[in-house]
């Protein structure tokens, strides 16, 4: 006597899983321009890697069995194991039943064996014929939502916004590190165009309501945006490929192919002599990491400021620079959302962080006051306080003003190093000399001379100069020596990082 | 022949036009300036083409992804 039939019945059950929920309805997954569940596992995962769980699942049985909305298990992306799935479209808009769900296992996996968690999301949740099934209404709740929120302070968390996407899973991939949709064949909204219509009246399509022009572009609900569902896969390894597998670990270190003592020339003639012209702050991080290569998150939304991971000699650091392109940099309140967001991130997985700061201050103005710019930009401040990684400062031009204090912290070394280009200030030269000086403007034969002339006594003491002899800046230097510099501080910075492992906690309240 | 939009990424005011309608333009080339924050910000042409339409002037005033002009895209030489 053996197992025999038994152990074939389960390859039987598993081959019908997966036939997810038949070929017509794979089919028109694919017209949609999307694959399905277990096509995404396998384009995300090495080769071979994926370890189902809860394969058998399903409801009915013998001719009439469906197997449950969703595909998950352990797999491993780059040699590192994550716990990974998501829901199965093509099985009921892959909306799971009641109770404890293969999510939810998911979560625990993550939590109990320490390892990212990637869910790639495709499903508006609750089915409101589950309520008939079940035959009485229910409070909403949600299993394990403590566990859910804990776990962003232990392992990195991922959100692929894969199909269409609302309700539960939309509001679970928001408990994320990061999130990416592709372009063109995904939605994510809180509630779809039926539910609009009748609580809003509104018609409209469900690519207007939360299509990626929407949410990556305008909201910034959703981090980056993929050509494709393939490049949104791609961009998920690319992330995890800085993260360490949880908190108590360090970022992973990678063999260098760039020479850390590399001294690129265009940084002695990036910023322009002409102080209204504006650089491409995105060249010049190129030419301090390794290789030239950064990977940027939310590079749509709080255009104001570059928030990006890349290596410097191997380790990674976390860079945070002001992009003198958009509203020439002024910090606004989209900005520092994202400044708060990265710089949390980086400090909870250990990431230390390279400032460059090229910063005229807040954003001032009407629309920046109406949108509550100032409390959000002291958020950041606050943030900046908060975190205990190493936190280095380039100065390559303007450092003005409160929102320039977002960037380096005065209770701690705050080694700030400047470039020659760089210029300081409490308000700016220009308007900070009228409303300082009014009367005596006011008051001269010719007021324009008088203004001109106390800008010129001002603009004699911008230099950089002036502020290191005083030891107000730490340090000028050449601006090619801006890597090696980097690279030998952080170096010394490494081992400190081993002394704070594991989550942190935030003390206080956010502005 | 299709005609490409040109949007001002940053918010601003025109400081400077620097093409008139009919001007043909290469990709890369700078349109305009906007003004902000005392920084001069180009705006550059997306593709080689003929400028259509230019709908601000100097010192008005734009928002973030406001539309300033229009080109037609030279189909011959756009591709890059």
């Amino acid at each position: 006597m053996t197992w025999m039939d038994e152990v074939n019945e389960i390859e039987r059950r598993r081959l019908r899983a997966l036939e997810l929920g038949g070929e017509e309805r794979i089919r028109r997954q694919h017209e949609a321009g999307r694959l399905t569940i277990r096509e995404r596992l396998e384009a995300l995962l090495d080769k071979d890697s994926f370890v189902e769980i809860g394969a058998l699942a399903g409801e009915g049985s013998g001719e009439n069995f469906i197997p449950s909305g969703y595909v998950g298990g352990l797999g491993r992306i780059d040699g590192r194991d994550v716990a990974v799935g998501g829901e199965d479209f093509t099985v009921r808009g892959g909306s799971e039943r009641d109770g404890r769900t293969k999510v939810h296992l998911l979560v625990h996996m993550a939590n109990d064996f320490k390892i990212p968690l990637v869910l790639l999301h495709d499903g508006a949740g609750g089915n409101i014929e589950n309520t008939i099934r079940r035959g009485y209404m229910q409070i909403p709740t949600w299993l394990n939502a403590a566990g859910e929120v804990d776990l962003t302070a232990k392992v990195p968390v991922v959100a692929g916004i894969m199909g269409t996407v609302a309700g539960g899973p939309a509001s679970r991939s928001m408990l994320s590190h990061w999130s990416v949709m592709p372009k063109h064949s995904a939605d994510f909204f809180i509630a779809g165009p039926p539910v609009v219509k009748r609580a809003v009246g509104l018609d409209i399509t469900k690519k207007e309501l939360g299509g990626s022009d929407v949410h990556v572009h305008v909201s910034g609900a959703v981090d980056n945006e993929g050509e494709d569902e393939l490049d949104c896969f791609r961009q998920i390894r690319e992330f995890l490929s800085y993260m360490p597998r949880n908190a108590w670990e360090l970022p992973p270190y990678q063999e260098p192919t760039d020479t850390p003592d590399r001294k690129d020339e265009g940084l002695l003639s990036i910023i322009p002599k002409n102080r209204r012209h504006p650089y491409d702050m995105r060249s010049l991080i190129r030419m301090v990491v390794d290789d030239g290569v950064m990977f940027e998150l939310k590079p749509s939304h709080g255009k104001c400021l570059i928030t990006a991971f890349a290596r410097l000699d191997g380790h990674v650091v976390g860079v945070l620079a002001n992009n003198p392109m958009f509203q020439g940099g002024a910090l606004d309140g989209p900005g520092a959302d994202k400044q708060v967001r990265f710089m949390e991130l980086c400090d909870q997985f250990h990431i230390p962080i390279v400032y460059f700061v090229d910063v005229p201050g807040f954003m001032v103005g009407p629309d920046a006051e109406r949108s509550g710019a100032l409390r959000r930009g002291m958020r950041a401040f606050w943030m900046t306080y908060s975190i205990t990684v190493p936190l280095l400062q380039v100065i390559v031009r303007r450092c003005y003003g409160v929102g320039s204090a977002t960037t380096s912290r005065t209770d701690r070394m705050n080694l700030r190093i400047a470039w020659p280009s760089a210029e300081f200030g409490g308000i700016p030269i220009e308007g900070g000399v009228d409303a300082a000086f009014r009367r005596v403007i006011q008051e001269a034969p010719d007021p324009d001379a008088k203004r001109l002339e106390i800008e010129e006594t001002i603009t004699r003491l911008r230099s950089p100069f002036l502020t290191a002899e005083a030891l107000g800046v730490e340090d000028v230097f050449d601006p090619r020596e801006t890597r090696p510099t980097l690279i030998r501080l952080l170096e010394a910075a490494q081992k400190v990082r081993e002394y704070d492992l594991g989550p942190k906690s935030r003390p206080g309240v956010r502005p | 022949m299709s005609i490409e939009e040109i949007k001002s990424e940053t918010a601003g005011s025109v400081w400077k036009l620097l093409v008139a309608v009919d001007d043909v333009v290469k990709s890369g080339d700078v349109i305009m300036l906007v003004e902000l924050m005392k920084m001069e910000i180009p705006i550059v042409s997306p593709t080689n083409g003929r400028i259509v339409e230019i709908v601000v002037a100097e010192t008005m005033s734009l928002s973030s992804n406001q539309l300033v002009a229009t080109i037609a895209v030279d189909e011959g030489s756009a591709q890059q």
